[in-house]
């Protein structure tokens, strides 16, 4: 695989994608939900303003939920099938490229899109919350940021792989509104039922591995797990074994940003355009 | 030397058979012409050869490399337009062909002045205010990035006025000097056999015909009409062309009507020469007349009595 070509492809990602007003239409809406959520976030508790770094987190991880999943698939649903559909996507495989280099040139293009948005609209936030409430816990702050892009990492490979297997753009759209449904509202709600439908027969040792079988709940429980305050108001530790680490659950994320990656590349690799 | 060879090839999209068992082989430095109705198949063979689609089964050898296409060498010494042709529309002219430069691996400033070599002047425009012509213009400046030695254009002249349509085929005679081997399908007749070598008639996915454009309308047996006013009729005319190899001749009035082949023209206008004519008009078979005679007999036949 030629680092040359990967960032070739990724530049024009980049840099086509950069100027689609949608994109900045996104990146402007998460600035004004994450400083929205900074402000409002304790609003619960019947208080108002920004709060430290700790609480912040613990509201945005359930923005980042919604949103960060949602922007990765739109970035990316139509980074194979779009193309063909447009017509460039023939003209490009026609040049010295090989199929692989061309979709991690997406990968890495359309991930760069997402960490600047994640980063300028966390960011943004971070910068407010640091002069208001000082910078303890800044490190679970950062971490968040990173683990956020991380989430959208695992959509993004997720959209690809969706990009990659339809021959519609319009199927696409609607596997990747499923896919988000599926992951953001229905799996922890089959999870409950279960839960429920075994009477809690299900050890912690499994329940932690079917929260892993969902990228969302690693990325909740990762977050949350790093704070303290969260671990024990929670219950999480009672949930969570020990040896389930932050890590475990990094790693999860990972497998789930490399998985549907290969079987992306494997399918576009075979297929005819 | 052989630069394209296509050997028993086939391609099957479930029960269609899109290419059929198609042999083929082009050389170096030749202009090939594909040409077909809709759903010939030609766009699936020209994909098969870039290394866009596989074939079902057959062989194909692109400058002695088996399934040349596929290869990212071998795909360095082709150029490609394909029918259709679309950008990336956020990015300008410039920058569109900067990055297929730098996807080509040549650089970028040699093939700066490719845009006016087609005929386009707005290198820092958006590509998504280009019009069908335009495009077209930037897709032969793609395609011909890397100086390479065969280029595939699919229907290379869709979108262009006539002016762009003289200097595409001006162009291609350039090519061709410098030994570049160029396939090219079209729909536009006329415009191939204007500057092609060899001409590939496909139908059903099948080459129903090769050969140069003499070598089809002799098979197909079409015949030049010539008709002669002449200043003072004269039979012993009709006599002397029927001797010169015309196969029909007769006079009708003062005009004289003469069928021929095209091979026998020459002869014929040589015999006029010494006649005192006030007209003539010659009327030679196309490109198009073959291409419908062979299509016809297909769909009349079944088969061909052609090769």
């Amino acid at each position: 695989m030629a680092i040359r070509i990967l960032l070739r492809v990724a530049e024009k990602e980049f840099l086509n994608a950069r100027r689609d007003t949608r994109i900045i239409a996104i990146s402007i809406i998460f600035t004004l939900l994450a400083l929205g959520i900074a402000y409002f976030g304790s609003a619960p508790t019947g208080m108002l303003g920004v709060r430290g770094f700790d609480v912040t987190v613990a509201s945005l991880v359930s923005l980042s939920i919604f949103i960060v999943p949602l922007v990765a698939l739109l970035l990316g649903y139509d980074a194979i099938v779009g193309e063909d559909e447009m017509g460039t996507l023939g003209l490009l495989l026609s040049f010295p490229v090989t199929r692989a280099e061309v979709l991690m040139g997406k990968f890495i293009g359309l991930s760069t899109i997402l960490f600047l948005s994640t980063a300028m609209g966390y960011g943004l936030a971070g910068i407010v919350i640091a002069l208001a409430a000082g910078i303890e816990e800044l490190g679970s702050y950062l971490v968040f940021i990173a683990t956020s892009v991380l989430l959208g990492m695992v959509f993004l490979s997720l959209a690809l792989f969706l990009s990659a297997i339809s021959g519609q753009k319009s199927r696409a759209v609607f596997g990747a509104i499923s896919i988000w449904i599926f992951f953001v509202i229905i799996y922890d709600l089959i999870l409950l039922g279960l839960m429920i439908f075994t009477k809690g027969a299900l050890g912690t040792k499994v329940f932690s591995l079917l929260l892993m079988l969902n990228p969302t709940d690693a990325f909740r429980l990762l977050n949350l797990l790093g704070l303290e305050v969260m671990r024990t108001s929670l219950g999480l530790a009672t949930l969570i074994p020990e040896a389930y680490s932050s890590m475990v659950f990094a790693l999860a994320l990972a497998v789930w940003v490399i998985a549907p990656l290969l079987g992306a590349i494997v399918v576009f690799r075979k297929r005819d355009y | 030397m052989k630069m394209i060879e296509i050997e028993s090839l086939s391609k099957d999209y479930g029960p269609i058979k899109a290419v059929d068992d198609v042999t083929l082989s082009i050389e170096e430095g030749e202009v090939f012409g594909l040409i077909g109705p809709n759903g010939a198949g030609k766009t699936t063979l020209i994909k098969i050869l870039v290394g866009l689609s596989r074939q079902t089964s057959g062989r194909i050898f692109i400058d002695g490399v088996r399934d040349g296409g596929r290869f990212k060498d071998v795909r360095r010494k082709i150029g490609y337009l394909p029918e259709n042709v679309a950008f990336y529309e956020n990015l300008t002219a410039s920058e569109t062909l900067r990055f297929f430069a730098r996807l080509k691996g040549v650089p970028f400033e040699k093939y700066r002045g490719m845009l006016e070599t087609v005929g386009l002047d707005a290198g820092e425009k958006k590509v998504k205010k280009f019009s069908k012509g335009m495009r077209q213009r930037l897709g032969l400046a793609v395609a011909l990035l890397g100086d390479p030695r065969i280029l595939i254009f699919d229907e290379p002249t869709s979108g262009l006025d006539p002016r762009g349509v003289r200097e595409f085929q001006r162009m291609i005679k350039n090519l061709k000097e410098e030994g570049v081997t160029v396939v090219l399908s079209s729909h536009i007749l006329g415009e191939v056999q204007e500057v092609v070598d060899r001409i590939g008639i496909m139908n059903n996915g099948r080459i129903i015909a090769s050969g140069s454009f003499r070598e089809l309308l002799e098979t197909v047996g079409l015949r030049c009409i010539i008709t002669a006013t002449l200043s003072i009729p004269d039979e012993s005319v009709v006599e002397e062309m029927l001797n010169a190899g015309a196969e029909e001749a007769f006079l009708d009035g003062a005009r004289l009507k003469i069928t021929c082949a095209n091979r026998d023209m020459a002869k014929i206008l040589a015999g006029l020469a010494g006649v005192k004519l006030k007209d003539l008009e010659i009327k030679e078979p196309s490109l198009e007349d073959v291409f419908l005679k062979y299509i016809e007999e297909k769909r009349e036949g079944g088969g061909s009595q052609w090769p």
